[in-house]
């Protein structure tokens, strides 16, 4: 069920309604029931695949807490780690896996024996409760409380809003606000979540599908247009990416808030990030955080020599691309990632070698500041261009493009000379769009929040009706939900 | 009330003892942190304490109803203005709204109709008013409708007819139209088209009987603007950016250019430009993937959905023992020799073709393909008004040959 559809809205106004009907104690099995009804529409089949992965990962935590010997302990953990690692495999990357062995066996002149290609379906947020499923374990063989019941431990990494594209959340997070029952949300909750609502479906259906109008022809045929299209189109995919996921966890957040529970944030205004490491602390945050305390941590961390901690970020980063999705440009992008956070890395070794003491004034003077945004911004809207190509071909032509600026200023020249304003005031758009977050909230919070009663709903009525007319016909699934 | 404030006072005079406490004496950012705090408390309980008082409660909670429907009031009035401002479609397309309102219209109980159904060739060039005019001269007052729409899609057809049978529920026939172009789509065009229009103002309007929750969709789509032209709202609103950037006024006037069309009470064709050699050529060449109407070549399924809803309307014939009449509608003859050539079929092969396709469905086939006179054509296959006067002569001199005398005979009869 995608959550931008009519059935979606109809299927939470019921959820809420039973909710507010039901005593506290028997809200979060209604909330599990209703997120099963919620994944069972898409598919039938992989509710039964959640299903063992959940029970086989409590019986492992049961195992990991109850059991002293570190040998059992340390056997359940990476069996039950291993058994949803498999599972993921399987279903992400085994035809990749397949593609590379057929390309291998044909460059080697060897007979293929295995299918070049199986039909397989990928279900609708593994990724996600994989890494949800792998958090609670290791957490739990570090020592924090199992799940009480396996209804709990269901609950958690069901819970629609966050089941097919996070945030990623903790047990220990989640928990304690459903341990006890939960309890009606407050008026001023339930108009944060409401307001969270209309924003995410605001993000999603007027800015990032209308973005996607403009790129979808270029990434899919990007030798058919000019150098400034090109341009054009990579700024708006860079729109469509950041609205259509920070929608999606709006829309995640604003009907979690409805069922008062607090779902963490997933985005700090990325695009305004200084350099590639603060990227990823502002990007898809319970992810970087989830890679930070589960993977680049038990590799070593920052801890050792810096060759060591290079290799590490590079590992984590190349491991945060490949699990985007199963393809040599998602393998392109993890190396991208890596050598860009890594190289920061080694270059804020050197950087405070050479300045010493004069380091922090000059990282905080306007002008290196002004030309760090700039650096970030280009390389993060360049990651969007591996992101969203669907060949090396494709990504080697738009890069090819992208790099002529003569041409760059010849179309414009050009433009500007026929008076053909389109796509330079699209490109200008999206730009102040991109860059303008945090003056945008600030300006929000100043003239919205004070503003009287009546004025807040007036405006969410006619955003709501805007929402509505940009839903008619067709609306694109979220980005993030083939992950 | 008194427990709110005690409440009140409780939590300032901590919040006071916590700020003037030592525990940060140096730490600015922490002192800030608490002011702001016992601001936002501050807010917070005088908003309660307003949310308290029940009076205060209701007249929120009117005032908020009436803000709402304020709100969409304004965006209905609004829709109005914009809706008169540019051409009212829900498809942007206001030909679509036309042929509905033709298919809406009721014929007294029993009267005979020929429903021409077909795309933009039938719409245009089919003027159904002159067969009407030459049918009841030759003394069969049978009513022509022309039903024909713009690009084509077999579920549009489909659509206009039923509502049409719906309306006029007396004796009919069908004139399809057959050629080398139309209806040529492939399946994920004409699906995708089939949810568009399923979900649009013309697709709901076929409410069942048994669905209240449609008939309440149904008539919000009737009353409210801004359902009703919800779709084409998204379109202009889509169109913003482009328009506001745009330098060549074609591009944001485009809505409201006016075309110059010779009208017909139920069918139209451009006067102008007359076909010259660019035109025919340029045409020619746009026209060149849209072939293979009843040859679907290599790609079997390319036509498959098409077939689907071709054959729904030959099960209403049968269903309903309405005679069936295949119209093989004009086009220029260097197109015609052009669209042979890419189906590697010969002109005799392609009209024993039509035949056969006639002969299976027991369809009478109206051949008036051949109109070699230039000046009758608007571009490579569509018909202008003197083309469209000449095709509908030669439709209505075919009805009115021996052969087919009977088809009108027996319309008039069942009639009676």
């Amino acid at each position: 069920m995608n959550f931008v559809t009519v059935q979606f809205v109809a299927f939470l106004a019921v959820t809420w309604l039973l909710f507010v009907l039901l005593p506290g104690r028997f809200r979060w099995p209604l909330l599990l029931l209703a997120s099963y009804v919620f994944y069972a529409t898409w598919s039938i089949p992989f509710v039964a695949v959640i299903l063992l992965t959940t029970s086989i990962d409590y019986i492992a935590s049961l195992i990991v807490h109850k059991n002293a010997s570190p040998g059992v302990r340390k056997s359940a953990l990476w069996g039950a780690i291993g058994l949803n690692l498999l599972v993921l495999g399987f279903f992400k990357y085994f035809n990749f896996f397949l593609d590379i062995n057929s390309s291998l066996m044909s460059a080697l002149g060897v007979t293929n024996k295995l299918p070049a290609h199986l039909n397989i379906l990928l279900p609708l947020g593994i990724s996600y409760y994989t890494f949800e499923a792998i958090s609670y374990l290791v957490d739990v063989y570090r020592g924090a409380k199992p799940a009480p019941n396996w209804l709990a431990y269901n609950f958690y990494i069901m819970y629609f809003p966050h089941l097919i594209a996070g945030p990623i959340v903790r047990f220990n997070e989640l928990w304690p606000q459903y341990r006890e029952g939960i309890r009606l949300p407050s008026v001023a909750r339930f108009g944060k979540g409401m307001e969270l609502l209309l924003l995410g479906y605001f993000f999603k259906v007027v800015i990032a599908d209308n973005c996607a109008t403009v790129s979808d022809p270029v990434f899919a045929n990007p030798h058919a247009f000019s150098v400034l299209s090109i341009y054009t189109a990579v700024l708006c995919f860079a729109g469509q990416l950041y609205f259509d996921f920070l929608g999606y966890t709006h829309i995640a957040r604003g009907a979690s808030l409805l069922f008062n529970l607090e779902l963490p944030i997933n985005f700090n205004h990325p695009l305004n990030a200084n350099n590639m490491a603060n990227f990823w602390q502002r990007w898809q945050i319970s992810l970087s955080r989830w890679l930070h305390d589960y993977l680049y941590v038990p590799l070593g961390g920052s801890r050792k020599f810096l060759p060591r901690t290079m290799l590490n970020v590079f590992l984590t980063l190349f491991i945060a691309g490949i699990w985007h999705g199963a393809g040599w440009t998602f393998v392109v992008l993890g190396t991208y990632f890596g050598c860009t956070v890594a190289g920061y890395h080694a270059y804020r070794r050197l950087r405070k070698k050479v300045l010493k003491s004069n380091d922090r004034a000059v990282t905080s003077h306007p002008v290196y500041s002004a030309v760090a945004h700039v650096i970030t911004f280009t390389l993060i809207v360049l990651s969007g261009v591996l992101f969203r190509s669907q060949s090396l071909d494709t990504e080697l032509t738009i890069i090819n493009h992208l790099v002529r600026l003569r041409s760059l200023f010849a179309d414009v020249t050009a433009a500007i000379g026929n008076g053909a304003f389109t796509e330079i005031g699209l490109s200008t758009v999206m730009l102040f769009v991109l860059v303008s977050g945090p003056y945008v909230v600030r300006v929000y919070e100043r003239l919205y929040a004070p503003a009287p009663y009546w004025l807040k709903l007036q405006t969410a009525t006619a955003m709501a009706v805007l929402c509505w007319i940009f839903c008619a016909q067709y609306t694109p699934p979220f980005i993030y939900f083939q992950f | 009330m008194r427990r709110v404030r005690a409440a009140r006072s409780w939590q300032l005079k901590t919040l006071s003892d916590r700020d003037t406490k030592t525990e940060y004496p140096n730490d600015s950012i922490r002192a800030d942190n608490f002011r702001q705090i016992e601001h936002e408390l501050a807010v917070s309980i005088e908003t309660s304490e307003r949310l308290l008082s029940k009076h205060n409660t209701i007249w929120k909670v009117v005032a908020g109803v009436l803000a709402i429907l304020g709100t969409l009031v304004l965006l209905e009035m609004l829709a109005r203005v914009s809706v008169c401002l540019i051409k009212p479609s829900q498809f942007g397309d206001p030909e679509y709204d036309s042929k509905y309102l033709i298919a809406r219209e009721k014929l007294p109980a029993g009267t005979p109709c020929i429903y021409f159904l077909g795309t933009s060739y039938t719409s245009r060039g089919i003027y159904t008013d002159l067969i009407e005019d030459r049918l009841k001269r030759a003394g069969y007052p049978i009513v022509v409708r022309n039903l024909g729409c713009s690009g084509g899609y077999p579920m549009d057809v489909l659509f206009f007819l039923k509502e049409a049978l719906r309306n006029s529920p007396g004796p009919f026939a069908i004139a399809y139209e057959v050629n080398h172009g139309g209806f040529n789509s492939t399946p994920e065009v004409i699906n995708g088209h089939g949810k568009v229009f399923r979900e649009s103002y013309l697709g709901g309007c076929e409410v069942s009987d048994w669905s209240h929750f449609k008939e309440a969709d149904m008539w919000l789509k009737r009353n409210l603007y801004l359902v009703r032209y919800r779709a084409m709202f998204k379109k202009v609103l889509s169109s913003v950016p482009k328009y506001v950037f745009a330098s060549d006024e074609n591009v944001y006037r485009a809505r409201t250019k006016s075309v110059h069309f010779e009208s017909s009470p139920a069918g139209w064709a451009p006067v102008y430009p007359f076909l010259n050699d660019y035109v025919l050529t340029e045409t020619m060449r746009l026209r060149q993937n849209l072939l293979g109407y009843l040859t679907p070549g290599s790609d079997g399924s390319k036509t498959k959905a098409k077939y689907d809803c071709l054959e729904r309307v030959y099960e209403l014939c049968r269903e309903r023992h309405a005679p069936l009449l295949m119209v093989r509608i004009p086009m220029h003859p260097a197109f015609l020799k052009q669209c042979d050539r890419r189906m590697q079929v010969t002109a005799e092969q392609t009209a024993a073709l039509f035949k056969q396709a006639a002969d299976i469905e027991g369809a009478t086939l109206i051949d008036i393909h051949d109109d070699q006179v230039d000046a009758h054509y608007v571009d490579c296959d569509h018909l202008n008004a003197q083309g469209a006067v000449a095709a509908s002569n030669r439709i209505a001199d075919a009805l009115l040959t021996d052969d087919n005398k009977s088809l009108l005979q027996s319309l008039l009869g069942k009639g009676k």
